[in-house]
């Protein structure tokens, strides 16, 4: 104990320092270490935190350019060229308002694949299909009228929403007054993917193109358009017969 | 001066000290304190870069939260806006795919030949057209053929191909001719 006493008298200023120099360590692994990993990783948080409020902000700057039923407006402009669904009765509407237009009598309608048993998620893409990102309803027609007429239909085809592709077609000229053609064309809807709202995903702006195809395409004429039920006929009403089996 | 026997202590009461081992001990005294001065020095640094760091942290949560809250108003319009943003880029595709076949029409008709020479335009589905040409002389057949060769060389249309040629008893010169049409597609975006 003697010694021990007399080498800690000794050593007393030797181990002061040394229990010092200890303490700064200590302090310096357990104390400032882990702040400064804290600090740098709130930083970094703090970045993530301005670059998600910048994004947020450019959003909302980007969304409130123009009014909900704006967007609305634009987005059905394009739904009447390419609609989500097959809408077999807008495809008879238009090519049929295209038969008007033109002067042309449409008959042989006919389409390939009017529905399909399974569901849209088990259809398979053809390689165009994928390629231009939209189902195509396959189906012919037979145009019939004069060459100004037949003329008039290829030409007014591209023009009017839905959209449609001429994809084979022969004129004979060998009649002078009517000309039979026969023509396979396309038509196109493509179902609309549930949009990613993510909030952090960002949102690229409508380009100048864009609103360009938008306002070109609402130019276009809309055969397709259905009457809205209050222009529509009323329905005849008649008597209940009595016995709905006698002739 | 006198010294008394009383006075002399030969029992040594301190322990020399080496000044090698001095010279350590200055050393690492200095060390140490040097060492808690930084150490209390930088910890009162990072305590303040933590408080303003912190702070700015939870400013920076407050105004998100405010400009999610901002933005749920607009959620409707972003859904339009996204799907606007897809159908485009489909529309597009899909306009480039369409070709206008009016703009055959014309030059057939009006570059090569009309009725009755052109007895029939055909298209099928690679886009390949073929129009049949049938005429009473042959040197009327060669300014029809010319026209397609004048056409093949202002790069209105591509790759023609003579596919029949038949001369009947009365000397009626039936042609086949196959190309494929340069469009300068208007719906090409």
């Amino acid at each position: 104990m003697k010694t021990l006493n007399k080498y800690l008298r000794l050593y007393k200023n030797i181990l002061l320092s040394l229990c010092m120099i200890g303490i700064t360590v200590l302090g310096v692994v357990f104390g400032l270490v882990p702040v400064v990993k804290k600090i740098e990783g709130i930083r970094k948080d703090s970045i993530e935190l301005s670059k998600s409020i910048k994004l947020i902000r450019t959003k909302i700057s980007l969304l409130s350019l123009e009014d909900e039923t704006v967007y609305k407006a634009k987005l059905d402009e394009l739904l009447a060229a390419i609609p989500n669904d097959k809408s077999l009765t807008s495809l008879f509407v238009t090519i049929d308002g295209l038969g008007v237009n033109s002067g042309t009598v449409l008959s042989d309608l006919m389409v390939a694949r009017p529905g399909a048993i399974a569901s849209e998620s088990a259809k398979s893409q053809s390689n165009e299909e994928k390629k231009i990102g939209s189902n195509v309803i396959p189906f012919t027609v037979t145009v019939t009228g004069s060459y100004e007429q037949i003329y008039q239909f290829v030409s007014m085809a591209n023009n009017v929403r839905r959209f449609f592709k001429i994809k084979n077609f022969q004129i004979s000229f060998n009649k002078a007054s009517a000309i039979s053609v026969a023509m396979g064309i396309d038509a196109f809807y493509a179902p609309q993917l549930a949009p990613s709202v993510a909030l952090e995903t960002p949102l690229d702006p409508i380009t100048e193109q864009e609103e360009t195809l938008i306002a070109k395409i609402s130019m276009m004429q809309n055969l397709g358009k259905q009457l809205p039920l209050d222009n529509l006929p009323p329905l005849i009403q008649t008597e209940p017969r009595p016995d709905p089996f006698s002739l | 001066m006198a010294i008394s026997f009383q006075s002399i202590n030969l029992i040594r009461t301190k322990t020399s000290i080496s000044p090698q081992y001095e010279a350590i001990e200055l050393s690492l005294r200095k060390t140490g304190l040097i060492g808690i001065i930084a150490f209390l020095c930088a910890s009162f640094l990072i305590g303040i870069v933590y408080l303003l760091i912190n702070a700015e942290y939870t400013s920076l949560k407050s105004e998100k939260t405010t400009v999610l809250r901002e933005l749920s108003q607009y959620a409707k319009s972003e859904v339009y806006y996204r799907a606007i943003k897809d159908r485009t880029k489909i529309v597009t595709a899909v306009m480039a795919t369409q070709h206008p076949w009016s703009q055959l029409l014309d030059r057939v008709t009006n570059s090569i030949a009309g009725p009755p020479i052109l007895t029939s335009i055909t298209v099928d589905d690679q886009n390949r057209i073929v129009i049949m040409l049938t005429t009473e002389t042959i040197e009327s057949m060669l300014n029809a053929v010319n026209a397609v060769i004048t056409q093949a060389q202002e790069k209105a249309l591509t790759k023609p191909t003579l596919v029949s040629f038949q001369i009947d008893d009365k000397g009626k010169v039936q042609v086949s001719i196959s190309f494929f049409s340069v469009f300068t597609n208007e719906n090409t975006q």
